[in-house]
């Protein structure tokens, strides 16, 4: 077996878009890394910030959240919320001595299997560089990276 | 000072313009809130840099806020405030906390010397009417100190400050903000509850974020924190970021929406 570093994502998924685009790029056969696990929401607006958080304190090593695009928000502006949350999160996670690359907001349509094959793919080689999540490893947190 | 802002709110007492009066009074050497009803009672209004400020959550009903908002229908309340204390009544008043119409400022300027003791940007209220204005601490030497850090390095700080944390909920009760009647610090679902010291990063974490653009800068929390945890450099780093993302100020004004209370997209998609 190698040892090479396998990093966990979470990622959240709206269920008009990115659930959808997830669920044709397995039925189109397109090939990505199984180093995601998703949790499908109804919309990306209601992915609490804290939920984000809550798994990295948990130990996951990076968070997707996959929305609409702009404009496609099947409850007309679930995203925009999104969009303005998401930013503001990186900077609370910059603040806290968390690498906000490690969280990431796409936008991929129903329509872009091959698009959510690609991101998961860009993500993981991304977790590689950066190694796994301090917060994992000496979280005094029982239980802690269990999550998976 | 103290004299020309006692005649005042004696005046309108008198006159019956305003019902109540709401500031701080002396008791024994304790400055605590109150409700100052007669022109004699005002006889104890302070001025006083350090004190409670205008609201504190708990517990719930005998708190300041339940009493403003109980107050018989239609009083008018003078509302002795510093810069503060009116950007706190602004952001409550927003969030359906309190009714404005209700309110007179009389608004009170700290000076030099308190506003560099609260490491105080805008140490003057709007509604001006006592004192002179005087400018803010426009930088902090702590939060540059510490926005100079890298990531690791902050990690490490947080994780040593925050373990200090004896969790009394001290932050949250100061905090003039804090009126949400279940508190996400005390929920299983989101932080391990009945455990000291409270799990890393979420405990403080609901806060920098529940906080972020309604955070007045009053500095209570750091005030009530017992073991010293520096909590305002988050939060004045995050009203920083909500300012720069945004261009939102919490309690600059009485009447601009959070971005967060609206529908329409950020600034940030302009910025980007």
């Amino acid at each position: 077996m190698n040892d090479e570093f396998e990093p966990r994502i979470l990622a959240f998924v709206c269920n008009w878009c990115t659930g959808a685009a997830a669920d044709l790029a397995g039925v189109a056969r397109y090939k990505y890394p199984s180093n995601i696990r998703l949790i499908r929401v109804m919309c990306s607006g209601r992915v609490n910030p804290l939920m984000v958080m809550h798994a990295l304190g948990k130990g996951a090593d990076g968070v997707l959240i996959g929305g609409c695009h702009i404009g496609d928000c099947h409850y007309i502006c679930g995203n925009h919320q999104t969009e303005k949350r998401v930013p503001l999160l990186k900077r609370g996670m910059e603040l806290m001595g968390i690498d906000p690359r490690r969280l990431r907001l796409e936008w991929i349509s129903a329509a872009e299997g091959a698009r959510f094959a690609e991101v998961v793919a860009e993500f993981v080689t991304e977790l590689k560089t950066l190694g796994p999540n301090p917060l994992g490893r000496t979280s005094h947190d029982r239980g802690s990276a269990a999550f998976l | 000072m103290t004299e020309a802002v006692r005649r005042f709110c004696k005046e309108a007492l008198a006159e019956k313009r305003l019902d109540v009066i709401y500031g701080v009074r002396d008791r024994e050497g304790v400055a605590l809130p109150h409700f100052f009803e007669t022109p004699e009672d005002l006889d104890r209004l302070v001025l006083e840099n350090r004190h409670p400020l205008a609201f504190t959550c708990r517990p719930r009903n005998e708190d300041v806020l339940a009493l403003f908002q109980g107050l018989r229908s239609g009083a008018r309340v003078g509302v002795v405030a510093r810069g503060c204390d009116e950007r706190t009544i602004f952001e409550l008043a927003k969030r359906s906390q309190v009714d404005l119409a209700r309110i007179e400022f009389i608004g009170v300027a700290c000076d030099q010397a308190q506003a560099e003791a609260c490491r105080c940007s805008r140490p003057y209220p709007q509604n001006l009417r006592f004192g002179e204005k005087v400018a803010g601490v426009a930088e902090d030497p702590a939060t540059s100190a510490f926005l100079a850090k890298g990531l690791d390095e902050r990690l490490a700080f947080w994780r040593y400050q925050l373990s200090k944390c004896i969790k009394c909920y001290g932050c949250r009760n100061a905090c003039p903000m804090c009126f949400c009647e279940t508190c996400r610090m005390e929920q299983a679902m989101w932080t391990q509850t009945g455990r000291v010291p409270p799990e890393f990063p979420m405990f403080h974490f609901v806060q920098v974020l529940h906080h972020a653009d309604r955070c007045v800068d009053c500095g209570e929390c750091e005030r009530a924190c017992p073991m010293d945890i520096p909590l305002r450099l988050l939060k004045k780093s995050m009203r920083e970021a909500v300012r720069e993302m945004f261009g939102y100020e919490a309690g600059a004004d009485a009447t601009t929406e959070s971005p967060f209370a609206r529908r329409e997209r950020g600034a940030m998609h302009h910025a980007e």
